[in-house]
């Protein structure tokens, strides 16, 4: 079952869990927020090339999976700000 | 029952009798603001205000203006005549700002109300403290110009010649003002006329039936919708600056069965600057993107709205209290609302197998306005727009990139004015306009690119223009990206002042290509009113859409075809693509599948 085009739910043991779409590798159970299991790369948005002007304050995170390393999704965020929790019913 | 052929004749001329009071605007106003950038609307409603059939222009307005029909309903009940043509742009009544002007007219079939025809357009003046209606030094709305509640600007055909005079004397270039107004008279004259018809050719109580299936069928419709869809809460965060303050729109949609539920709790307070917008705003703010992303085979009526509720805190950004300023509501707490719902909408659809072909990255969040005002070249007072702001950037989909330069979510039929057009309005000219590269956020599907451009005074009576900047910040990126693509960049503003420079330099300025080859110091002006004057520039560059994807899954031949076409730079595919090119701009093949693994492996150990 789609969960995003990077993740997948599957079931496991009778839970279900989010797993990534590349690889198939459980990334967290389906009803807790699973960015806390990604891999976090977060970093000012100006260190990326290219006309990302911003300031140290504007932080781009990009949520990976902890086994092949896809992007799973990414966020926007100021230093402490909560995750963009989603999640399905 | 209405038969199905009469009922389908009806709403395909319901959509006709739109286009047509479309065409009639646009006709008669002389604004690039609506003839250019298509900054206007026109819609049906039902005899009690309801949406019957929105139109194309901003779709922000097809929920407002239901609201202003309404208010005139209650604020004019058992004095609404034949004829009658109401006048009404208070933000905190419906109207987004005070720009932004409503006139509704009722339509009468053998002495019944039966419907209603409401337009806006973004009148040339209102009379505020700021040329144009964007107002960065408004404290409160009292600065915000002319505002009315509703007004009865024609009585049964007869205009209130006291009314029109009184309008016109608070406005700046007055005449500009009245063709606007006309525009909007024609408009509505033109679809009252079409709708009398249609009703006289099938009988008001057949009509009538047709519109309210046609209200069913559409809240049927996204229901069935909705119910495939899957069940769960998304949530976006929208950050805009004004003068160092960051606020931040906040949102969670839910979507549980066949509703949808927009909750904007956690929104900053309201702001002493005047991004803020009302709720009536806010709720147009968040059916814009509903009309094209989840409506897009369903007609936009009343149906669709019932199974949408919104949540917006009061005393917030999303829904200030009187008097707070609300004059760049649009481009502010309003373009916000519409990115986060963007953003959450993309993001269920993107969770349904069925419907992961409808969702999209975020498209040109930052839409800005920058009015220019003062004397041009015929010696005429002159206010306007730059109309670039609607030529936008595609959000990239799910399987394809995002339009380059491809307009925006809130209005299907958005654009900019010739290069030509502009300069003959106004005493400037441009040193280039193009695509600008690396504005499109990375991903496996780019972003559409924004553009880039700058102009300097020419043949000016006074030296040279003001301009009006209401660009609320060019900090945060404002275009989400969706599934792992990068959000597109910011905005960016740029005073350069050429008049520091020697004359030798003055020489070479007078010809730059690009900002980078501009000598001259460059201050950021992104709130207030500035001059341009003498020898100086005033460069902009607006944010490409958001990316859809991994940018590592972006096949190497499509990455250097976005060099070769100006879309990505050689630096910015190595940094975030990872694709290595030569001097020649072949592909340096082992390097780049060494700079891939890098840059994954950077990944994993994060």
């Amino acid at each position: 079952m789609r969960y995003s085009n990077a993740l997948n739910i599957k079931t496991e043991q009778g839970i279900k869990m989010l797993c990534c779409s590349r690889c198939n590798t459980t990334v967290s159970p389906a009803d807790e927020p699973w960015k806390k299991s990604a891999v976090l790369l977060e970093r000012p948005m100006h260190e990326l090339a290219g006309p990302y002007t911003t300031g140290e304050k504007v932080l781009l995170r990009s949520f990976a999976c902890p086994h092949c390393g896809v992007l799973l999704d990414t966020e926007l965020a100021q230093e402490g700000d909560d995750f963009l929790d989603d999640r399905l019913f | 029952m209405i038969d199905p052929i009469t009922f389908s004749i009806i709403r395909h001329r319901l959509f006709r009798v739109v286009d047509e009071a479309v065409i009639t605007l646009k006709h008669v106003s002389g604004s690039a603001i609506t003839n250019e950038g298509h900054d206007l609307m026109v819609s049906l409603y039902r005899a009690d205000g309801s949406l019957l059939m929105g139109g194309v222009g901003f779709l922000h307005h097809l929920t407002s203006a239901a609201e202003a029909c309404k208010s005139i309903i209650r604020r004019f009940a058992g004095r609404i005549n034949k004829g009658d043509v109401y006048l009404l742009n208070d933000p905190y009544t419906a109207a987004l700002h005070t720009s932004d002007v409503y006139l509704v007219a009722p339509i009468h079939f053998n002495g019944k109300l039966v419907a209603w025809s409401a337009c806006f357009v973004h009148v040339y003046d209102i009379g505020a403290v700021n040329p144009g209606g964007f107002c960065p030094d408004a404290e409160s709305m009292y600065a915000e110009g002319f505002s009315t509640t509703g007004l009865r600007l024609i009585k049964e055909g007869e205009l209130d010649r006291d009314i029109w005079d009184t309008i016109l004397n608070m406005v700046r270039s007055p005449e500009m003002v009245a063709l606007d107004i006309n525009s909007m008279i024609a408009c509505n004259n033109v679809a009252r006329e079409r709708m009398i018809a249609l009703i006289d050719k099938y009988g008001d109580k057949t009509f009538d039936e047709a519109c309210q299936t046609l209200i069913e069928q559409s809240e049927q419709q996204l229901r069935t919708r909705l119910k495939e869809l899957p069940d769960g809460q998304w949530r976006s965060r929208q950050y805009l600056t004004v003068k160092d303050k960051v606020e931040t729109v906040v949102l969670c949609m839910t979507k549980k069965d066949d509703e949808l539920c927009f909750d904007f709790t956690g929104t900053s307070l309201q702001s002493p600057y005047a991004v803020n917008c009302t709720k009536w705003a806010s709720l147009g703010g968040l059916f814009a993107p509903i009309f094209p992303l989840l409506c897009y085979d369903i007609t936009w009526n009343e149906g669709v709205i019932r199974p949408i509720t919104m949540i917006a805190p009061e005393g917030s950004l999303v829904n200030c209290n009187k008097p707070a300023p609300v004059s760049v509501a649009t481009v502010g707490a309003i373009q916000s609302v519409n990115n986060a719902a963007c953003s959450t909408i993309g993001k269920m659809l993107n969770a349904s197998e069925k419907y992961a072909k409808e969702a999209t990255a975020v498209w040109h969040a930052n839409h800005f306005a920058i009015f220019m005002f003062g004397q041009n070249q015929h010696n005429k007072e002159s206010i306007g727009i730059f109309t670039e702001t609607f030529a936008g950037a595609g959000g990239a989909r799910t399987y394809a990139d995002g339009v380059d330069v491809g307009g925006e979510i809130p209005n299907p039929i958005s654009r900019m004015a010739n290069v030509e057009t502009t300069e003959n309005t106004f005493p400037i000219r441009y040193l280039f306009r193009r695509k600008m590269t690396d504005s499109g956020g990375a991903g496996r599907y780019r972003g559409g690119s924004g553009m880039e451009f700058a102009v300097v005074p020419h043949d000016a009576p006074d030296g040279g223009i003001d301009y009006v900047m209401s660009g609320k910040g060019s900090e945060f990126p404002m275009s989400e990206g969706l599934g792992g693509g990068y959000p597109g960049s910011p905005n960016s503003y740029l005073w350069v002042k050429n008049n520091e420079l020697t004359p030798e330099q003055q020489d070479r300025a007078k010809f730059s290509q690009s900002i980078d080859a501009m000598e001259a110091a460059k201050e950021v002006v992104d709130w207030g009113v500035f001059p341009l004057r003498g020898k100086d520039a005033l460069y902009v560059s607006w944010n490409g859409g958001g990316g859809y994807g991994d940018p590592l899954d972006r096949p190497v031949e499509e990455v250097l075809s976005d060099i070769a076409n100006g879309n990505t730079s050689v630096e910015f595919a190595n940094n975030i693509y990872g694709v290595v090119t030569n001097g020649e701009g072949l592909v340096e093949e082992a390097a780049t599948k060494d700079r891939r693994a890098t840059l994954l492996a950077t990944r994993k150990t994060a």
